[in-house]
């Protein structure tokens, strides 16, 4: 929601365009959010991340540097975390785990149960994921070391505007997720419980 | 990644010279007071102590680097410095430019160094889809200008498929990052100073067999030398020669030897390959209608072949003979033939007398 109101500032290729029309749609990104410009090369901005945590540690900068990635995106994690760890750098990894790299499920990229980790959190689950973070943003600042969070969770849309997704993924599949583990009607359902919203808001 | 033996490779020193003369000097440190007696890893050495002290904010990092690295270029730094400084990475290339490439975004000196210039290839994907595409994919919000990539480059007598390459032709076809590569111990630490303040990420290549063959007067003060800029090392009014690194040691030779058969030869140091001197080849092959352009990489694909192009276009009217490219064979590199596949200086003069005589 942040990223879409975000895009009215600075919509996509027009003179408004923050990275002048270069990038294909939804690359942008305004540096006053601290948020390096996105690229399309998968997974390349794990390493840069972590130099970027050095500088802030060097700088003794009362701060962390978190970094996104999907499932598919973690081929070169490893190489990264062995940087971070020995680096002693406070960097925070989320793994956005949706079980799906376009149409290659999560059981043809790593072998079950090998890259396990102990940091699973339900991805649907945004006060989950928020404490996570929280702890996770102190852990790395006060320790000095990574920290990683994957964040379990289903890609229910295409993977692009150029993909198909029924033709790989099985449509029950997609329902259940969307029906009973969709994150915006579980958060609504708490803030409804505390009296925070009502239908009314909601239209 | 992949196995390196034999990557404290000794050096066998050999009767072939090098490449120090200078007929036009531009802005090479000033006075002849303060000089001192140097080799090429050591001028090297000074540039990145002299990098160090005048900006807080610079790093040296790779693989070996913190107890002087592998050809001894990181000597005393992570003592004087520190150790957060001046470290040890991972072994891991594509690690070693993606952490560089952050670093630099923060507004750092990130003086990276790939142990040969071989092992470059794990981080090409770095190179060329992020750090040369970072300021313009940004809008110019963020930049790794910041970011220089030094790495052990060329041929060293023994160093086979691995130990040898010349890989610049690779990063010249590359929009946004600058390809630098030194002749001498007094060009290595004037162009590597330049290097690492330039607003853009660079790639700098060291003549490792000139480690510790090439040895000259070095200013021992801070001086930069620019880049870009292409050298006349050498006048001459029959023939335009153009190579960079090392070698140019043997270029020089084959030009004493033309000379002697009454071959007048310019020869042209460009040290810069991206963005490279047109104007400075263009102006010398108006002078002399020929042009001869050498270098250890493979021919087909190589650097040679741009100025080729371009100089033909340039100076289409004025040419007396088909620009000559003497190069590395299309074949990885040999251990044992090397001898007959480096573009030697009998293949070179060769080359000049059969371009002369067109």
């Amino acid at each position: 929601m942040w990223q879409w109101g975000v895009a009215r500032k600075c919509s996509d290729a027009n003179k408004y365009d923050n990275v002048k029309g270069r990038q294909m749609l939804t690359h942008y990104r305004p540096k006053k959010h601290n948020y390096f410009t996105v690229a399309s090369t998968i997974a390349t901005q794990i390493s840069h991340v972590v130099g970027a945590t050095y500088s802030l540690k060097m700088d003794k900068k009362d701060a962390c540097v978190v970094t996104y990635f999907g499932d598919g995106g973690s081929r070169t994690f490893p190489c990264c975390l062995k940087f971070s760890a020995v680096l002693e750098a406070p960097v925070i990894f989320i793994c956005w785990n949706n079980g799906w790299a376009i149409s290659t499920p999560i059981s043809d990229q790593f072998p079950r149960k090998a890259y396990g980790v102990r940091s699973i959190r339900d991805g649907n689950d945004a006060l989950d994921i928020y404490s996570a973070i929280q702890a996770a943003h102190q852990m790395a600042i006060t320790e000095e070391r990574p920290i990683l969070i994957e964040a379990l969770t289903y890609r229910v849309g295409h993977h692009t505007a150029s993909d198909d997704s029924t033709k790989y993924h099985p449509v029950n599949e997609i329902k259940w997720w969307r029906l009973t583990r969709d994150p915006m009607a579980r958060f609504r359902k708490w803030i409804e419980k505390n009296g925070w919203w009502n239908d009314m808001a909601e239209s | 990644m992949s196995t390196k033996f034999g990557r404290l490779v000794p050096l066998v020193f050999s009767k072939r010279g090098f490449s120090t003369s200078t007929s036009v000097q531009k802005g090479g440190g000033g006075s002849e007071e303060g000089l001192k007696s140097l080799n090429l890893c050591s001028a090297i050495n000074q540039a990145l102590h002299i990098a160090l002290d005048s900006d807080p904010r610079s790093y040296v990092f790779g693989e070996d680097v913190s107890f002087g690295g592998v050809f001894r270029c990181t000597t005393g730094l992570a003592d004087q410095f520190g150790k957060k400084r001046v470290f040890n990475t991972p072994l891991c290339e594509q690690g070693i430019v993606g952490f560089g490439i952050g670093l630099a975004a923060m507004g750092n000196r990130a003086i990276a160094e790939i142990q040969f210039a071989d092992y470059i290839f794990p981080a090409f994907d770095q190179i060329v889809n992020e750090a040369a595409k970072f300021r313009y994919r940004s809008g110019n919000q963020f930049n790794c200008g910041g970011l220089t990539v030094r790495a052990p480059y060329g041929a060293v007598g023994h160093g086979g498929h691995y130990h040898s390459q010349s890989p610049e032709a690779f990063f010249c076809h590359v929009p946004g990052i600058k390809v630098v590569i030194p002749r001498s111990p007094r060009q290595a630490k004037g162009l590597l100073l330049s290097c690492i303040r330039d607003p853009n990420p660079v790639v700098f290549f060291e003549p490792k067999w000139l480690y510790r063959l090439a040895v000259e007067e070095v200013p021992e003060d801070d001086y930069m030398l620019p880049l870009s800029e292409a050298e006349v090392i050498r006048q001459g009014s029959d023939v335009t020669l153009v190579g960079w690194g090392a070698q140019l040691a043997i270029m020089e030779q084959a030009c004493l030897d033309a000379e002697k058969e009454g071959i007048s030869c310019e020869l042209i140091d460009l040290k810069t390959l991206i963005p490279w001197d047109k104007e400075t080849v263009e102006s010398s092959v108006n002078k002399t209608g020929r042009l001869l352009v050498s270098h250890e990489a493979p021919i087909t694909g190589g650097f040679g072949a741009e100025i080729s192009a371009s100089i033909v276009e340039r100076c289409f009217s004025r040419l007396e003979a088909p620009v000559a490219r003497i190069c590395g064979l299309d074949t990885p590199f040999p251990l044992v033939f090397e001898p007959f596949y480096m573009p030697t200086k009998n293949k070179i003069l060769d080359a000049i007398k059969s371009t002369v005589k067109y």
